[in-house]
């Protein structure tokens, strides 16, 4: 295959993955944050630097990333998840920066605002394909099981949630844990598919870019979510925006979502294997027909 | 000698304050089990106070509430709801994202024992109790006259069925005492006498202690074995229907003379 | 030196009263943090600029021109971005996006515009900085402290002493209570948008003046989120004394400490107060707040 082509598949399975997380986390539990980015940012660092540095080898900073990330997620969602749902937002954009901030100030292991160089591109498309499809499948169990439920529950009522039974602060703060997950997952694979990483990789755009999706494909399907995240990823990419407008773009997708269809391009609509095979089957047939028609 | 029927619930001088107004005033409420109970009042009274504060929407300032013994004041809304008591609400209280299936088998979370991990690798396990939960649904939208509105978004039922809705979401958490928020309030005649029965058939099938907060006088008279009558924060009667009927106190509250 | 900077400190402040005043009367009635505020700041200060190159015109006219462009741009982002959003009764979180896509919409659209050059105002005052027995004060932080406080006493005698003032006050604890005294409650939330930008108008303005125009610039609305927030939810009073402390702050940490780490320290003071005192300010003194926390 073209390698560029290669690389934006990678790229584009890579946004992907994080966007799962956020659809977890702002789709169906409506917990909107910024701080998805500060995960990214903690699984390109640890996985880079304990490599480089200490020649722990990829799959195993990826799991340390993972490791880190669940701890940080632990403390921060432990302290914020209890906040208005906007306090929660600017909470987790406070986390980000922070992050961002340590990544320039521990000079000594990050190499500062100038970035980790040299980064083996070790990760591969059917590796990201792999990963990519690992965590669709996780996201549909959720979705599907009393996880899904508890999720969109709170998001409707919270009070109602709690009443009915759930205990609504463990099933965000597993949420925010699990989504951390996606997004440190991701930011390892970023940071051996780039060659390099450095703080401004993950700003608050990186964290709307996410939101963005997420309203654009529907807050409640996952089929659109991924629909989305194609999409917008992989547009700009072939259409060659420049980066400014590339923002104005997005940004006004989303007001445009916001206003004309706050539930999303797709709404609740989500694609199932068994229709998928119906297609199939139904194509099948229709073409047997034809055949035994013509003959 | 009759056998004294045991005490499911208790409050023990309650007080709730909000600011300055005092929507509950040092209320003593002692319901037994097995009975199928009334509060009455006039709007304002306390009485959805009183189901905030059993359910542990709100903890009251002074006093404790007990169910089967056990303190239950300062414990949050979902432990309560694991304790065995559910409720519905005054305003209902659906779950839009939710179809009608959905917003009564959310209620069955709170039973359903798989864990975090489990559920997102979808391990056999989960699929067993899935299947579980979705055969008690439909036992009871079966009960409340649901059945064929399963992929029905809440919001699309009409006023009567929604009301439905919230009573079958309830009763799926399978608790030991149900707290019916004024559950006839915008029913015609012939819905409230299709919902008298249903209330009549959980208290009988279900072996359900239950409390209900009501208007409609004629149906609370009919179906409740017994009433506390709240005015100004305060309990004012405490008895059979007969007996409150001929309260001067609450005829007074009532009449407002 | 200390002087100086207590000064400098209290007219930082002054502006960050500006932007929480107009962001908490925002959130008072509507309860939602507005981030599209921002952009009213950044282009009301675009826009004084413009005006006072374009007519040659000094400080006064300036500041009129900030007031009802601001003013304008703030009515039009809430019929666009707000205004279809509450129409549907969607969710506060739904109102909260809006405001941070809109912010982020003119924020790069000036960018793509405009590019992210740093603009200077003309010389607007006769002169620079002002000495005064050792200590140097430029006069654009004298000229936006006098012009703070005269707005904000201005907004204290609307809110007391006016019909729509007293109806706003009626809007934040309940939104329905207008329509009793019978104002249009569409008609009241754009007035206390175009208030609420017209506040921001001065604060772009001045900012614009002393730290130059950029498409970043409406950033500063962070300062006034901070600063609502420790003063307490949607409480005005609990705001403004919050802003004055927040610059005095920012103006010491800078001064003794460093820049580096003034923002962490704006932060971490919030979250403090978000964990310790979720009702702020407003709640140490006694003003009515709402919660910080989810409500039950
Ligand atoms: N969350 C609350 N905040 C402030 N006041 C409340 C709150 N809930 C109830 N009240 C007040 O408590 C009193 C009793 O209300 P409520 O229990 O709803 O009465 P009822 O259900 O009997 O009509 C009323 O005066 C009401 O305004
Ligand atoms: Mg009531």
């Amino acid at each position: 295959m073209n390698s560029y082509l290669a690389s934006i598949l990678i790229f584009t399975g890579i946004n992907l993955i994080s966007v799962l997380g956020m659809f977890l986390l702002m789709g169906l539990t409506g917990l909107l944050s910024f701080g998805q980015v500060g995960f990214m940012a903690i699984g390109a660092y640890v996985t880079a630097i304990s490599y480089m540095r200490f020649g722990l080898p990829f799959g195993a900073g990826l799991l340390l990333g993972v490791g880190v990330s669940l701890l940080v997620g632990l403390v921060i969602g432990t302290v914020t998840l209890k906040l208005r749902n906007d306090y929660f937002a600017l909470a987790t954009y406070g986390f980000a920066e922070v992050i961002k901030n340590v990544l320039i100030y521990f000079s000594g292991y990050t190499g500062g605002s100038m970035g980790v160089f040299g980064i083996p591109a070790i990760v591969t498309l059917p590796m990201v394909i792999v990963i990519f499809l690992a965590a669709l499948v996780l996201c549909r169990n959720f979705k599907v099981s009393k996880l899904g439920r508890n999720s969109l529950a709170i998001r409707n009522d919270e009070l109602a949630a709690k009443v009915m039974g759930i205990n609504t602060f463990k099933q965000k703060l597993l949420v925010f844990l699990f989504s951390a997950v996606f997004g440190s997952v991701a930011g390892s694979l970023l940071a051996f598919s780039t060659y390099y990483i450095e703080p401004n990789m993950f700003n608050w755009s990186k964290s709307v870019e996410l939101i963005v999706i997420v309203f654009f494909g529907g807050i409640n399907s996952l089929t659109g979510v991924v629909f989305a995240g194609m999409a917008l990823t992989l547009l700009p990419e072939i259409l060659h925006f420049g980066a400014e407008w590339r923002m104005v773009i997005y940004t006004a997708i989303i007001i445009v979502t916001m206003i004309y269809r706050p539930t999303g391009l797709f709404g609740r609509w989500e694609l199932s294997l068994s229709q998928i095979l119906g297609w199939i089957k139904g194509r099948r047939k229709s073409a047997v027909g034809r055949g035994g028609q013509g003959a | 000698m009759k056998e004294q029927p045991k005490t499911l619930l208790q409050m023990n001088n309650v007080t709730m304050r909000f600011g300055g107004v005092v929507a509950v005033n040092g209320v003593n409420i002692n319901l037994s089990e097995g009975r199928l109970a009334g509060i009455i009042g006039p709007n304002g009274a306390g009485k959805t106070t009183v189901f905030n504060l059993i359910s542990g929407v709100y903890d009251p300032v002074e006093g404790d509430i007990r169910f089967r013994d056990q303190v239950i004041s300062g414990k949050s809304p979902s432990e309560i709801t694991h304790l065995g008591i559910a409720r519905t609400f005054q305003n209902i209280r659906l779950f839009k994202g939710l179809n009608v299936f959905d917003n009564v088998k959310m209620a069955t979370n709170c039973r359903t024992e798989y864990s975090f991990m489990e559920g997102v690798l979808g391990l056999p396990r989960v699929w067993r109790q899935e299947k579980e939960s979705a055969a008690e649904v439909e036992r009871y939208l079966e009960l409340v006259g649901l059945l064929g509105y399963e992929n029905t978004w809440p919001e699309n039922l009409a006023y009567g069925l929604q009301r439905k809705l919230e009573l079958a979401r309830a009763l799926a958490t399978k608790p030991a005492l149900l707290l019916l928020d004024e559950p006839a309030a915008g029913l015609n005649p012939t819905e409230i006498r299709e919902l008298m029965d249903i209330i009549r058939r959980i208290h009988k099938e279900l072996d359900m202690t239950i409390l209900l907060i009501e208007h409609h006088m004629d149906m609370v008279m009919d179906i409740c074995e017994e009433l506390w009558v709240m005015n100004f924060g305060k309990v004012i009667a405490n008895g059979d229907p007969e007996h409150i009927q001929r309260e001067p106190e609450v005829l007074r509250a009532y009449l407002g003379s | 030196m200390l002087v100086q900077q207590i000064i400098n400190g209290l007219s930082l402040g002054s502006v960050y009263a500006l932007m929480a005043v107009g962001f908490a009367l925002v959130f008072s009635i509507l309860k939602f943090s507005n981030f599209s505020h921002g952009s009213v700041i950044m282009l009301s200060a675009y826009l004084g600029l413009w005006f006072s190159n374009r007519f040659d015109v000094g400080l006064f006219p300036t500041l009129l021109v900030c007031m009802i462009g601001g003013g304008t741009i703030a009515v039009i982002i809430e019929k666009i971005g707000f205004k279809p959003i509450r129409d549907k009764n969607g969710p506060l979180i739904y109102l909260f996006v809006s405001s941070i896509a809109i912010s982020m919409f003119l924020q790069y659209l000036m960018t793509a515009l405009l590019g992210g050059r740093f603009f200077m105002y003309r010389p607007l005052l006769k002169s620079s900085s002002w000495r005064f027995a050792g200590i140097t004060i430029p006069i654009v932080n004298l000229a936006m402290l006098a012009a703070s406080i005269v707005a904000l006493v201005f907004l204290l005698y609307v809110l007391y002493r006016t019909t729509i003032g007293i109806a706003i006050r009626a809007a934040a604890t309940d939104l329905s209570t207008p329509n009793l005294l019978g104002i249009n409650i569409n008609m009241l939330i754009s007035i206390t948008f175009f208030i609420s930008g017209a506040l921001a108008g001065i604060a772009g303005l001045f900012l614009g003046m002393s730290l130059n125009v950029y498409p970043q610039l409406g950033g500063l609305v962070l300062k006034a989120f901070v600063a609502t927030v420790v003063g307490g939810l949607g409480s005005l009073g609990g705001a403004v004394i919050a802003a004055f402390l927040l610059g005095l702050l920012e103006t010491m940490i800078t001064a003794y400490i460093g820049g580096a780490v003034t923002p962490m320290v704006s932060f971490t003071v919030m979250i403090l107060f978000l964990l310790f005192k979720p009702e702020g300010v407003a709640g140490l003194l006694g003003l009515s707040s709402g919660s910080a926390t989810q409500k039950l």
